[in-house]
């Protein structure tokens, strides 16, 4: 059987190997089954080796309390480094000012140089990863300021240029600290990248991308389909952030344009645009929770499913908010979300079967 | 570490490097002599930049705001000379000429063109004579901006051989955008400004007073610094 390649592969078989204990306890008490004392010892042995080997390399969770530690160090981890990244923006906020110009860009140059140099450092020290979060998301934070202040001291023409140094950053961090959040950070500054240069295609200012949300749909594309040109397998969660962001991105964008037509590039009346992307969002989440279910996908079934339910919701209320008694709707609303469950579990047995 | 890992420190350690060298080098490229443009300006073509997200002493940088106007269009309601008003020479005609369709205004958001700041000239000189009394006309000579859009286009050469003065136009980036009034007439309106806010050095900031005069100087790329400070 081949060894675990990240922390969530160990983590899985460490919780495989306290289910089989747990299990066979019960077996033996039941006497459905009985072990000698030399094959327990056997048995015993294998687990505490193959334990220890997987605490040492990926430190995983050995039993249920250690894993109730780790979720609560990971949110201590991702507080503390928004908080210190902003921490560092308005730092410099506070004493820019007091600079001449030349220690100014010596100050956010170095600024960026020692937080990478300290996340390289730190990552090497830290066998757990939550301090490495910390350092990564400070050094990206110091990039992002270092580009910002550097066009503001300078005076120089916003560009959506900007986001490609960013995109570039976060990705490089996050595959070499395995890091999630600042990959979807550098997804975040790709996908607006793209938005703007299609904005720009069609004439628009690249701040204004935001105005014409089907600007977003080619990032989409570009996002869910990537993981499987290019194997995550050795990053943890990786594959899932990209469909995950794959799938927002061309979701978001349809809701806002199946309320807002006017929003469209389409040169239809706006609401005929509604309608058609309303019809559109339907559709498109249903293949997207048929291609979750298939591919086994948990990610994309949640989140389709979840924006089916407000896509059904969105139209309800534009039928019959105002027609209806609030207690009606709501019921109405209920009752829809009763009769999804039922079907997604007519489906999770036929899967099974 | 393996390779990877080596490739990955690598890549990092460039794109920090590279990014601020191209920075660096821009501004460069944007500061090379002769500037574009260099205008004498005033603390009446100045306000403070806009600070809704700081308290005071949070931001101890300093950016003056350019405050320029517009001739408005005298149909359209607005109030005379408003910045963000429709513009009275940016009719139908010449909105076709900056690449505008004609089909729906309403969702149309706006295009980024180079626009004509002049200073102290004949758009100016119009709003003197147009002055409907003495306080008025008092405000406009002593603490009224002189800085008006008068003009806008898609190419640099054809715009600064129109206005070849160099101390009395600069061009600069901006962004306008189609409004259809309710009388069914077209006009454009000046959005935005690129740069519109010119950060201080620490060397001048002594000279910001209630009243100081400023050079700007606009570079080969229309991004601005200050040449020179003083209080008056």
């Amino acid at each position: 059987m081949a060894e675990p390649l990240t922390r969530a592969e160990a983590q899985a078989r460490a919780e495989e190997i306290r289910a089989f204990a747990l299990e066979l306890t019960r077996l033996e008490a039941a006497r459905v089954v009985t072990l000698s004392d030399e094959q327990h010892r056997h048995i015993d042995e294998y687990h505490r080796s193959a334990l220890g080997a997987f605490s040492q390399r990926f430190d995983i969770d050995r039993d249920v309390r250690s894993k109730q530690l780790s979720l609560g160090m990971r949110i201590a981890s991702l507080l503390g480094a928004i908080a210190l990244a902003a921490s560092v923006y308005f730092l410099f906020h506070q004493f820019w000012g007091r600079l001449d110009t030349v220690t100014q860009v010596a100050t956010l140059i170095g600024a960026s140089g020692l937080s990478y140099c300290a996340t390289l450092w730190v990552r090497r020290q830290d066998d757990n990863g939550y301090f490495t979060k910390l350092a990564a998301l400070v050094a990206f934070a110091c990039f992002v300021l270092n580009i910002q202040m550097m066009g503001e001291i300078f005076n120089i023409t916003p560009s959506d240029q900007a986001l490609l140094p960013w995109a570039a950053y976060a990705f490089l961090l996050a595959y070499l600290c395995d890091l999630r959040l600042l990959l979807a950070a550098g997804l975040l500054c790709i996908t607006a990248f793209i938005a703007a240069r299609a904005g720009e295609f069609r004439g628009l200012y690249w701040l204004d991308f935001g105005e014409r949300p089907e600007n977003f749909f080619p990032a989409a594309i570009v996002m869910f389909v990537l993981p499987l040109w290019f194997n995550q397998i050795r990053y943890t969660g990786f594959a899932q952030t990209y469909r995950l962001m794959g799938l927002l991105t061309v979701f978001l964008p349809m809701l806002v344009l199946a309320n807002w037509g006017n929003g469209s590039y389409l040169p239809f009346q706006a609401q005929n645009i509604e309608n058609s992307y309303q019809v559109l969002g339907f559709l498109t989440t249903a293949a997207a929770i048929a291609l979750g279910i298939r591919k086994h996908w948990p990610d994309v079934v949640n989140t389709s499913v979840t924006f089916f339910i407000v896509f059904l919701y969105t139209k309800f209320y534009d039928w019959w908010w105002e027609v209806m008694p609030k207690y009606l709707f709501f019921l109405v609303l209920g009752l829809t979300a009763l009769l999804t469950l039922f079907i997604l579990r007519r489906l999770r047995s036929e899967v099974h079967v | 570490m393996n390779r990877s890992h080596q490739w990955l420190m690598a890549a990092g350690a460039s794109v920090l490097v590279l990014t601020n060298v191209v920075v660096l080098a821009g501004v460069a490229l944007n500061r090379r002599q002769p500037p574009e443009s260099v205008l004498a300006l005033t603390e009446r073509e100045f306000g403070p930049q806009w600070s809704w997200m700081w308290r005071d002493d949070e931001n101890s940088g300093l950016g003056l705001r350019l405050l320029y106007r517009v001739e408005t269009a005298q149909d359209s309601g607005s109030p005379s000379y408003d910045p963000f008003g429709p513009v009275a020479w940016l009719d139908e005609k010449r909105l076709a000429a900056l690449g505008f369709r004609d089909t729906d205004y309403s969702r149309d958001l706006g295009r980024d063109v180079l626009l004509v700041m002049e200073l102290d000239g004949p758009a100016h000189a119009r709003v003197l004579r147009a002055a409907p009394d003495q306080e008025t006309r008092q405000r406009e000579e002593q603490k009224a901006s002189r800085l008006f859009i008068v003009d806008a286009g898609l190419d640099q050469n054809t715009l600064r051989q129109r206005y070849p003065d160099r101390t009395r136009y600069a061009i600069v980036h901006g962004n306008i955008r189609p409004y259809q009034m309710r009388n069914r007439k077209v006009y454009g309106s000046v959005t935005a400004v690129r740069c519109e806010t010119i950060n201080v050095p620490l060397q001048f900031r002594g000279e910001i007073k209630k009243t100081f005069d400023i050079k700007v100087a606009f570079g080969s790329r229309l991004e601005p610094w200050i040449l020179s400070a003083g209080a008056l």
